[in-house]
């Protein structure tokens, strides 16, 4: 199934210095082209401060915190997206990064009603909450579910995962009988041991070289749990 | 916690609420990583009598929430096709870049293509050279219910090596020369 719209973003918490990030920068580090930071400059809601920097050029939207970083596609080139995010990590490798989100979201439109509901009734049954909200007059409906998805540890004592998935769905906002699926793949950088790369680094090399699988999974999960719950509702 | 499951509002709500909770569920600020900034008002400032500002009322703003709500950046559109694409030459007109390109979310085979120079947005002209990486993606985009398809090459941008960098790949590279030595002469 192909979604009517995908996007990505990638969001990394750390310590950051917002005010340097600014469209100028971009270009005169060559990250941004020419025209591509004339745009970011003329943004209507451009904002550059000690605390906040956030800009949009026509396939990005920047937003830079002193404690966030995230970096969100507006058009469909999202390979530029991981370029422009793996760039300024580069350029910035002392920055203290603790954790990274690579996160890709869609909205499916499915051919009717049914299909949408039986979606909804799969992953989350109303059975106990119809036995809880009794009556004609109430109906039972699913708004927002998230599922964390981490590798298994043979010692669960203690343990804290550091890398792990959270997978989203919700109704979709722009999608008649449509549905909204985003994949959240978390990846703690202050738990690794970094031999001899900086955080910034490593968390830009994490980026560069997953990217593509991480998209690649994250498409194809979309699509398998949407069969996999039409396929339950229709046995 | 991990499974999170709300049913405040219903999944089977009728057509119109549609839009306007799924709104709401989209448009959520981000209170938890707020970001407070402190405005004093300067006539206040000016009456304050001690050096600090502690007396003084301050009306708290959180800036990342209202930068938060500021873009939109619900996505429009969809990839169709990508491919990714390497310079192999120019032609000597410099009319035509010849590249080989490689599909990236389906199974087809690695090609070499011409591509015309017209085809290269402007500001990435001064990129164009033998190894360039680029990306070449067709899409459809919805603009006001309307489906578009649409094309876009655009070349990858990265910085170059910083001296750091350099210092430190050398110095791998003079240790792994370091360990290696010369092969024995076969008898």
């Amino acid at each position: 199934m192909t979604p009517r719209m995908y996007g990505s973003s990638i969001v990394a918490l750390g310590a950051f210095n917002p005010s340097i990030v600014t469209p100028d920068w971009l270009e005169s580090r060559g990250l941004l082209g020419k025209e591509d930071a004339e745009e970011a400059r003329q943004t209507p809601n451009l904002l550059i401060s000690h605390q906040v920097a956030q800009f949009e050029g026509p396939f990005f939207v920047l937003q830079l915190l002193e404690n966030q970083f995230s970096l969100t596609s507006k058009g469909a080139m999202t390979a530029l997206l991981k370029d422009l995010f793996v760039g300024i990590l580069q350029l910035l490798p002392q920055t203290p990064v603790t954790a990274l989100g690579i996160n890709f979201h869609g909205h499916y439109k499915l051919d009717n009603l049914n299909d949408y509901h039986a979606i909804g009734d799969a992953v989350a049954p109303k059975g106990i909450w119809k036995s809880l909200f009794p009556g004609a007059d109430q109906w039972q409906g699913l708004q927002n579910l998230t599922m964390r998805i981490e590798p298994v540890t043979r010692n669960p004592v203690n343990y804290v995962a550091t890398d792990y998935k959270l997978i989203m769905i919700q109704p979709s906002s722009v999608v008649k009988h449509g549905v909204y699926l985003s994949m959240n793949d978390h990846r703690d950088i202050a738990s690794r041991k970094l031999s001899e790369c900086l955080p910034a680094e490593t968390a830009a090399e994490i980026v560069d070289q997953d990217w593509d699988s991480a998209n690649d999974f994250a498409i194809k999960l979309f699509n398998n749990l949407i069969d996999i719950t039409l396929q339950k509702a229709n046995q | 916690m991990s499974l999170q499951v709300t049913t405040a509002e219903p999944w089977r709500f009728k057509r119109d609420r549609f839009a306007d909770i799924s709104q709401e569920v989209h448009s959520l600020p981000l209170p938890s990583r707020a970001l407070e900034v402190t405005t004093v008002p300067p006539v206040a400032l000016k009456n304050a009598t001690n050096k600090t500002i502690a007396s003084v009322p301050k009306r708290v703003e959180t800036i990342a929430a209202l930068a938060s709500r500021a873009i939109d950046t619900s996505p429009n559109s969809v990839e169709l096709e990508v491919w990714e694409g390497v310079v192999l030459g120019l032609d000597p007109s410099k009319k035509y870049m010849k590249v080989k390109l490689e599909a990236k979310s389906q199974s087809i085979e690695s090609h070499t293509a011409e591509i015309s120079m017209d085809r290269v947005p402007e500001q990435d002209l001064d990129l164009v050279r033998p190894g360039a990486i680029f990306y070449l993606s067709l899409f459809d985009q919805t603009t006001k219910g309307t489906v578009r398809n649409s094309q876009e090459l655009r070349f990858r941008r990265r910085p170059d090596w910083s001296s750091q960098q350099i210092k430190r790949i050398q110095a791998d590279a003079k240790a792994l020369a370091g360990k290696m030595r010369a092969r024995p002469a076969s008898a």
